[in-house]
Parts: C-alpha cells; structure tokens; sequence
C-alpha cells in the first residue's frame, strides 16, 4: 500500500472526518482518535452549515469589505454551555489575504461578530465565537498571520469584524498525526491539552484515516488513491443501504431506490442539506453511472427481469417472491465496487437539467 | 427419534391443546414444574424440563408486525388466549410447541415442554427466518453484572452454577479450520465429548462451575484475572428463592427451569428482560448516529450530529493469522457466525473498514476492525441488539477479556445502571 500521510493531511476530507472524530466520545484510555474536542467540552453543532449574514450586516459591510452575502464553513463546534462557538473550516494549506479564499474568511469573520444573531441563538450577544481554520502542513505563523490581516480590514473598514481567530494544523510525526494550535485558540476553546497533540498513533504501512462520516465530497482536491478510496466508500454505504432495504422487505413488494435517497443514506443526510447545485448533480451522475447502471450491467438474466430504471432515475425492484428477494440479494452481496473503474470521469446526464 | 420419544411429543401436543386460559397454563406449568423437580432429587427425570427463550421484537420502533402476523407469515397460527398470551401451533407440523407471551411489544418470551433440541432448533429456526425476530443476546459482560445480582438476591450458602464458553475459532494451529456454514453450528453446551468430537489445537474453553455463592464470590474474580475466558460466561443460574434448584440462563436468552415453581421462573426473565429493554435504550439513544434537525427562527435548519461510536477494545493484540483468518472467515463466506456482510477495504496488514450489513436483521453497520479493537458506527434505526450479539460474539469466539465502551461509558456500567433503573409491572 503506498501511502503518503503528507497528502493525507492536506485532505480536506479527512480533515473533516478527523474535527468529527476529535468531538466523539471515546474510553477515556482506549481510544484510536485522541478526543481533544470533546474532552474539552466541545460537540459538533452543525456539518456545513450556510451562514447567511443578517440584512443590517451586509449593509454595513457593502461597497467597504470584499465578502459574501452568506458562507458555508466545514464544521460548527459547540462549548457545552453553547456560550462559545468555533467555526471551522478544512483547507489544503494556509493561503494569503490576497486569495479568493479570503473573501469567504472575512464573511466568517463578520459573521463571528454576532454569531448569536447569524445562528439565531439569541439576541443578548452573550455567545462568542472564533474561527479557525484546519489545515495540513502548512505554517502555523503565515496562516495567523492570514487572519490578522482580514480581521484587522475588517474591523478598519466596518463596525464589525472579530479578533477572535487562529488555526489548528495537522502533520505526521514519526509516529504519530500531530495537532498544532496557537495558545489563543487553546484559550478560547479551554482545550485540555497543550499543541502538539498526537491525535492518531501511526502504525507501519497503515492508512491512519478513520471511519469516515462524510465518505465523499467532489469538491474537494484530492490524490488519486485518495479519491478512489473515498468513492469506493461512497458505494459500498450504498451497495449496503440497498441490500439491508432488500432483505428487510417483505415479500412480494416493489423496492424504489431514488438517487438522493441513496446518497441522503450514505452521508447521514447531509446530502440533503447541500445548497451546492453543481456538487448534487456531480454525485447524482457519479452514482447513476458508474454504480447503479454497472450493477445492472453484472446482474444475471433472472435478476435483471425484476430489475428497472424509472424515468425519474430511480431503481425498481419488483420482490416478487422469496426465491427473487434471495436471488437479488444474492448477487448484490456479490457486487464488488473495488472492481469498478473508481478514477473514470463523471460525464453529464441526459437528464440533469429536466431533474432540477 | 424414537417411538417413545415421539409418543411423548405427541402427549405434550395434546396437553398444551387443552390449555385454553392464562391461569391454566400458570397452573399446568407451576404443577409440571414441580413433578419435574421431584424427578430431578430422584435423578430419574421422565420428560423434559420447562424452557423459556427471551426473544426481541426487531422491527422499527412503531411500525412493528403484529406477532400474529409475524407467526402466520412462517405457516405458524398463533391462537389467542388473551391479549398477549397464544397458544403455538406450528402449521408445519401439526404440533402444538408451547406458549408465546407478549412482554411488551418488543419482547416475547416463548414457554416450552418439549426437549431441548427440539425447542432449540424449533426456536433458532423460528429466528433465522424472519429479520424481524432476534435473539435475546446476554453477553458475558452483562452476565458479569447479573452475577453481581446473584450475590444480592441469593443467600451464600445457596449454589450457583455457571458455564463458561470460549473458543477462539479463529486462532488456528495448523490447518484452516474450513466450514462454510459456520451460523448453523453452536459450541454444544454439552461437556460431554463423545466419539466423534474432533481434536481441537486451538483454545477452547469450558467449564462448569457449581459452588457456593460465597466460595464463588470470593475466587471468581481472582479466577478470571489469571485466566480469561472466565470472563466469558455463557449460561447463570439464579438460585429460585421459593425452593431448591433456579432458573439457567443462557447467553442467547433460553432459560431453563431447574426449579419446582414455573411462577418464579417467569418472575425472573421478567426481572432479567427488563435489564435487558432498559440496556437496549441506553444503548440506542447513546450509539445512535444521525443528523438531528435543529430549527431555527432564521436562517433555516442546523443539523447537529449526535451518536457516539462503540468500541471494543481486546486485552491483548490479535495475531496477524487470527486477525486476517478472522476478516476473510467473516467477510468471504455469505454464512458466517457474525452474520455480517461487507466487502473490507484493506487500510493496512492489520486494519479494515467495513460499511456493512448486520444480516440478521439487515440493517447498516459500519466497522472498523484492527488487531486491537473493533469500533463500529451504528446509523440510526439499527437495532441495538446488533451490538449486543457483536459483543457476545467476539468474546465467545475471539476474546473473552474484550471491554465494550458506548462513547466514553463503559458497557458494563451501562449493564449496572440498567440493573438499577429496571422496573417492571407486569399486567398479570
């Protein structure tokens, strides 16, 4: 297995998985992910959520700052007492205030100036919030340094803006994945441990990735071997939704399968609550074609005659009788999406525009 | 089978067919119960002991099969006696089998007279037909606790009589160990090793043990720090306190009456069912993950992530043989003893992750599996039972000093505060 932690670390999507797991609870001793967010009192709030800027927010801030109406950070964490917040957002690397990538850091910034009013928690002003921004490798300092200098635009230019910001940065060890954070986020946040943090003990010529929450996100940049690994995931949730849907059905039934349930089930349902069009889409044509019609390519004669796709590309299976819902079952426990082609381009669907 | 045995079938058949009210089964089990415990002092027992088997219910939560139905969908006709007591007949056979009483709706206990093997088959074929049904899974963990209620509920002068089972079926020798229908074998809980038993070069363990609370209180825990598939128990007796003998349970929810009184023989599966309900709730409102939906007056939804992973955690490291003869036994033979599905995604020598299927009830089930622990994401929906029979599983066949965690809260603290919090208030 070739493995390349450095890569690893700078994936967005692991990193993602990783600030979820930091926040699960685990034993106090035995545990694989070294829980820093939840041992210090922090829960995840919310995955991706949009953070619209409230109407006198964005009056201030039009014509004076570059930034967006509303913004979509990775990851909200919460303190116990929900009087604290941190927004977290995963990069690749640090980047500088000139990027495009800082006009969605100063709308965080903005928005983390009133947070209770963005989330609508309360009016009394009482929640603070800071954001932080993941990344792998990258240099703690310029990435601070990054976030100076929008927050102190920000709050030049406007009544808003917010100092409260910092980074947390991952990067291997020799046997260990490393957490590095500035003593202000450590502040902010009471985390219990002084940086660097060994999050993950590394063993020999093992992939470090844990299970994952969000198995894919097209989005993001990614290697090769780590893109295919996460499709594959993306499929097997699916191939494993579709066959515990199969085999708990009674019999004779008709089983429809449409796209976004699919994909709702194979990422706890934040499918469901993607504002990203393109990205929806995307998932859309990767499922129907490489997966779906691929599984009907390799069904056998028999199956494939209780089989049918919908014109609303959904999947019907018609269970007409134990031996058909054996049978289905049979061959889809067969069905192996390591084999399929996981690396090949996803072309557009006949039908994206007529589904939107 | 034999002429007499099946005469007798046919007697007890004909006997439960007369029965047609609660009270006359109480009374018919109650007096059966105590000719059998009379027989038993004379070591000369001439039909079968009482049986129970706990099963659960696994449907979702509210939108359950009627038991009638269930039954009727397995050519078994159910005949109501009163609410939630019915007289089995197997449609199969013609053969009235015993009485299925419904604790609540996602609890049965079936009551039986015939043999063991009869009611064992019957019964385990009953489960593997239909994904709505389950065994009732006492893991040795949770034994360790009840054993504790033993201790609290029994005088010490009192015997217990516990079985420990342990084969690590995975651990091989020499040869692969080779069997492709591995879900329809049970390690006999039998410790008679007849003619044909094979020469095992792996470790296996049972043992009975029968002494006095007192004797066993005081050594057991030593017993089990020295050697570890002690901690494995698979079968407990709680010592009847209206006489001699108690009621025997088993790691897959058969309870059998070794007392003269079926009255507390029922009192006790209802006492140890409402452990197990009130464990099953922890365990689902703690492990289960899903996004919850948090509105708020603007802007829109908030999904917030709740559940928290299961971990087991093995006393000592897995070989690599064991650790890869473990994955590809369970995951490269459609019938293994996990009763699992999942194609492993290989993250290193040592380390799969599985999105997988529990195959019994078929719902998701998402593992990852080292030489070290297990730790699995159990989506919402997923019956807990599916984590009970994993840890039941894994210390029966891989590690019988394995510790459970939901989240950070230790399982058998789970199993005690379940024993505190349990209370039930049978209708009858």
């Amino acid at each position: 297995m070739s493995l390349n932690i450095d890569e690893l670390c700078k994936n967005p999507l692991f990193q993602i998985n990783l600030a979820i797991w930091l926040a699960q609870p685990q034993p106090v001793e035995d545990y694989y992910v070294y829980p820093l967010f939840y041992k210090s009192g922090l829960n995840v709030y919310s995955i991706s959520p949009k953070l619209s800027l409230p109407p006198e927010m964005i009056l201030e801030t039009s014509g004076k700052v570059d930034c967006q109406g509303a913004a979509k950070p990775d990851l909200i964490l919460e303190a116990e007492n929900k009087k604290k917040l941190c927004i977290l957002e995963c990069k690749a690397s640090s980047f500088s205030s000139e990027s495009s990538t800082a006009k969605q850091a100063r709308t965080l910034l903005i928005a983390c100036s009133n947070i209770a009013k963005v989330l609508a928690i309360s009016e009394r002003g009482e929640h603070k919030a800071i954001l932080c921004y993941l990344v792998g490798l990258g240099d703690i300092g310029l990435m601070e340094d990054t976030l100076t200098v929008l927050a102190e635009e920000v709050k030049e230019k406007t009544s808003l803006g917010s100092k409260n910001h910092g980074c947390f940065v991952i990067r291997p060890s020799q046997s260990a994945i490393l957490m590095e954070y500035s003593q202000n986020v450590k502040d902010f946040l009471n985390l219990v441990k002084d940086p660097p943090v060994e999050v993950i003990k590394l063993e020999e010529n093992t992939n470090p990735h844990p299970l994952y929450f969000i198995p894919y996100d097209p989005n993001m940049d990614q290697t090769k071997e780590e893109r295919e690994l996460c499709r594959r995931i993306l499929f097997e949730r699916i191939l494993g939704y579709m066959i515990s849907k199969i085999g708990g059905a009674s019999v004779p039934s008709k089983i429809t399968f449409t796209l976004e349930e699919l994909l709702n089930s194979a990422t706890f349902g934040i499918y469901e609550i993607w504002e990203d069009q393109e990205a929806k889409k995307f998932l859309r044509n990767l499922v129907r074609s490489h997966f779906l019609l691929e599984i009907l390519k390799s069904s056998g004669e028999s199956i494939r005659a209780t089989m049918a796709y919908g014109p609303g590309n959904e999947l019907l299976f018609d269970l007409r009788d134990k031996a058909t819902q054996e049978e289905l079952l049979n061959q889809l426990q067969k069905f192996m999406p390591e084999n399929l082609d996981l690396s090949k381009e996803v072309e557009p669907g006949l039908f994206d525009n007529v589904e939107d | 089978m034999n002429m007499k045995e099946r005469m007798l079938d046919i007697d007890i058949s004909k006997e439960m067919q007369s029965i047609n009210s609660r009270e006359k089964m109480i009374r018919y089990f109650d007096g059966y119960s105590a000719e059998r415990m009379e027989e038993l002092d004379e070591r000369k027992t001439k039909r079968p002991l009482v049986k129970s088997y706990m099963l659960e219910h696994v449907g979702d939560t509210g939108s359950q099969k009627k038991v009638a139905d269930l039954l009727l969908s397995m050519n078994i006709e159910p005949r109501k006696i009163d609410e939630d007591l019915f007289l089995i007949l197997d449609g199969r056979t013609g053969e009235y089998m015993g009485f299925l009483e419904v604790l609540t709706p996602r609890y049965f206990v079936f009551y039986t007279i015939h043999h063991s093997d009869k009611a064992d088959k019957w019964v385990r074929k009953l489960v593997f037909s239909s994904p709505d049904l389950d065994h009732v899974w006492l893991s040795g963990l949770t034994f360790n606790v009840l054993w504790q209620k033993v201790i609290q509920l029994a005088k010490p002068h009192r015997y217990v009589s516990i079985l420990f089972v342990h084969e690590s079926i995975y651990q091989i020798d020499s040869e692969i160990y080779e069997d492709e229908n591995e879900e329809d074998k049970d390690i006999s809980l039998s410790l008679d090793e007849g003619d044909f038993s094979e020469v095992i070069e792996r470790r296996a363990s049972k043992f009975k043990l029968i002494d006095k609370i007192s004797v066993v209180e005081e050594k057991l825990s030593k017993l089990q720090e020295l050697y570890q598939p002690l901690y494995a128990i698979s079968q407990l007796r709680f010592p009847s306190p209206v006489g001699r003998g108690g009621h025997d349970f088993y790691d897959y929810g058969k309870v059998t009456n070794r007392s003269g009184n079926f009255r507390d023989h029922r009192s006790h599966i209802l006492y140890v069912q409402g452990i197990y309900d009130e464990l099953m709730k922890m365990t689902e409102e703690k492990a289960w993950y899903s996004l919850s939906k948090e509105t708020v007056t603007a802007p829109g939804q908030f999904q917030k992530l709740i559940g928290a992973p299961v971990t087991i955690k093995f006393a000592e490291p897995l070989t690599k043989e064991t650790f890869e003869y473990w994955i590809h036994s369970t995951f490269k033979r459609p019938n293994n003893r996990f009763r699992l599905w999942g194609n492993p995604i290989l993250l290193g020598p040592k380390k799969v992750h599985v999105y997988g299927v529990d195959k019994h009830l078929w719902k998701p089930i998402f593992l990852e599996i080292t030489d070290k622990h297990v730790i699995a994401i159990v989506p919402k929906g997923t019956c807990g039972n599916t984590i009970h029979r994993l840890i039941c599983n894994i210390q029966r066949y891989i590690d019988p000093a394995a510790k459970a965690y939901i989240g950070d809260t230790e399982y058998t603290s789970m199993v005690e505060k379940s024993s505190k919090e349990a209370r039930y208030e049978p209708k009858y």
